[in-house]
């Protein structure tokens, strides 16, 4: 009888339900990932979490400080956050693995790959860049941009053709390593 | 639209056919020094943990996991395999967790004791609040409710996780229990309720509730537990403190925790530092002091200790 009660329990809380992911994220910057009690880990993940945790080398309370600020006198030098997600940083150097990258900045979450050439016709090349626009795993938090050009009379030009289906592929594709990422940690 | 069809087909495949299945590897190993007194040990340990997760057609997410552990604070322990035993379905927004190794939401309120090693060979606190066994075969909801994050968790046979077969319809030994979390007052507060019924109709109740705030640069921690019911030697309070904070990139928790249960009181004091060292590797260095009504003496060589420290390192895969 009672799990029939929790049964139904559930199926009232689901249409009640939002970002349980975002919110358990947020859980992690308050109790650390491994002490959240909304979370079930087994002991063996539980062990490995706070090897990593400790590895992090304080970053699971996400907070940076001195003695010089314990004691209330002026920071003068400035702290510089990384502004980027770093489940779609990793979700973004996934897509791109199989390809030679030509910028890859973690700080200012930019990748680009180098000019990709198609075997079938060596006359076209492409390049993908890839932007990651948040600090938190969102689905708006990168965005892909397809560059093509087409060799004429020795001449390369950029092809005028609409790649916003295939941006949007890639887009979802990064989304969805980025998912990954997070079940993986 | 051909001309790009070999770059997009190369990389979204995956995402599209048959390879929505993964199978994540992790894993950890530590080797420490501990002391209690004139009592001293080197531990070595560690663990490998495989996660399987696959997406259905419609986003739903199934995962499982299991693991390979050598125990890093029980001395020699042979390793063993675990896990292959719940299930795991992230939809929407909600997750839900099915297995033999399901926990309740308790302890929510026993806040400070941080250590992980240096509790070898410690004379722990004789008298915890607590409501006995809080793990088995059942069923946990995790949902956010509004801008809160609530558990529910169903356990029909508390037993399963020793016997590895789930009761269903007649279990001796059931756990209720629900864990919310929210923020107030420019901090988080979680609180839990969990009902542990025993055999021979032995009901046993823990209520904890903790805050979590930000203040001088780290996050202060406080948490209270109140345990009741039929099991007099589980009845009581506790009271727990917990200060962390990062030093240059050192980490350092500072945690207190008291006891006050079946009429005797206890408490310990620990300290945890640890440092990254890059790639995954870090030193620690703990230390646990305990007072009051504590455990006697139970190490194979007689000495146990009040004051046990832990120095070593591990390193995460």
């Amino acid at each position: 009888m009672k799990i029939y009660g929790l049964l139904l329990t559930l199926f009232i809380v689901v249409s009640c339900s939002g970002d349980n992911q975002k919110n358990l994220e947020n859980l992690d910057k308050v109790y650390g990932k491994c002490d959240n009690p909304h979370r079930q880990l087994s002991d063996i993940q539980y062990t490995i979490c706070k090897d990593k945790e400790r590895a992090a080398g304080g970053e699971p309370f996400d907070i940076e400080t001195s003695i010089q600020d314990l004691l209330g006198n002026l920071n003068t030098n400035p702290t510089y956050q990384n502004a980027t997600n770093k489940y779609l940083w990793n979700g973004a150097i996934e897509t791109t693995k199989s390809y030679p990258l030509k910028i890859a900045d973690n700080q200012g979450g930019y990748i680009e790959t180098d000019w990709i050439y198609s075997a079938d016709n060596p006359n076209e090349r492409c390049v993908i860049k890839i932007q990651v626009l948040s600090d938190e795993l969102v689905s708006t938090g990168a965005k892909v941009k397809l560059l093509c050009q087409e060799k004429i009379s020795e001449n390369w030009i950029t092809q005028q053709t609409d790649l916003s289906n295939e941006e949007k592929i890639l887009t979802l594709k990064v989304l969805e390593n980025a998912a990954q990422s997070v079940n993986s940690f | 639209m051909k001309k790009l069809a070999y770059l997009v087909s190369a990389i979204s495949a995956a995402a599209f056919s048959t390879a929505h299945a993964d199978i994540s590897v992790s894993g950890s190993a530590s080797a420490a020094y501990t002391a209690a007194g004139g009592n001293t040990s080197v531990l070595h340990g560690g663990a490998v943990s495989f996660g399987l997760s696959t997406t259905s057609d419609s986003g739903m997410t199934f995962a499982a996991g299991a693991g390979i552990t050598r125990d890093t604070d029980a001395g020699d322990s042979a390793a063993g395999a675990t896990g292959l035993s719940s299930l795991t379905i992230t939809t929407g927004g909600v997750s839900i967790a099915m297995g033999y190794d399901i926990g309740l939401p308790d302890g929510v309120g026993v806040v400070g004791e941080v250590v992980t090693v240096a509790d070898h060979n410690s004379r722990s606190v004789s008298n915890t609040a607590a409501v006995g066994d809080d793990e088995g075969a059942g069923i946990s909801l995790t949902t956010p409710v509004g801008g809160a994050s609530l558990t529910l968790t169903y356990l029909y046979d508390l037993d399963a996780d020793t016997v590895t077969v789930g009761d269903l319809d007649g279990a001796a030994e059931t756990g209720t229990g629900a864990s919310v979390s929210s923020s107030i007052a420019g901090g988080t507060l979680t609180a839990a309720y969990n009902r542990v019924s025993s055999a021979s109709s032995v009901v046993n109740n823990e209520t904890g509730i903790s805050f979590a705030y930000p203040a001088g640069g780290g996050t202060l921690t406080v948490g209270y537990t109140s345990t009741s019911g039929d099991t007099a030697s589980n009845n009581g309070t506790a009271f727990g403190a917990k200060y962390a904070m990062s030093l240059e990139g050192t980490a350092i928790t500072l945690g207190y925790q008291s006891y006050d249960v079946n009429s005797t009181s206890g408490n310990s004091t620990d300290i945890v530092v640890s440092r990254a060292l890059g790639g995954g590797a870090s030193v620690f260095a703990e230390m646990r002091t305990t007072n009051g009504t504590v455990t006697a003496s139970a190490a194979a060589d007689g000495t146990d200790d009040t004051s046990t420290m832990a120095i070593g390192t591990s390193v995460s895969f």
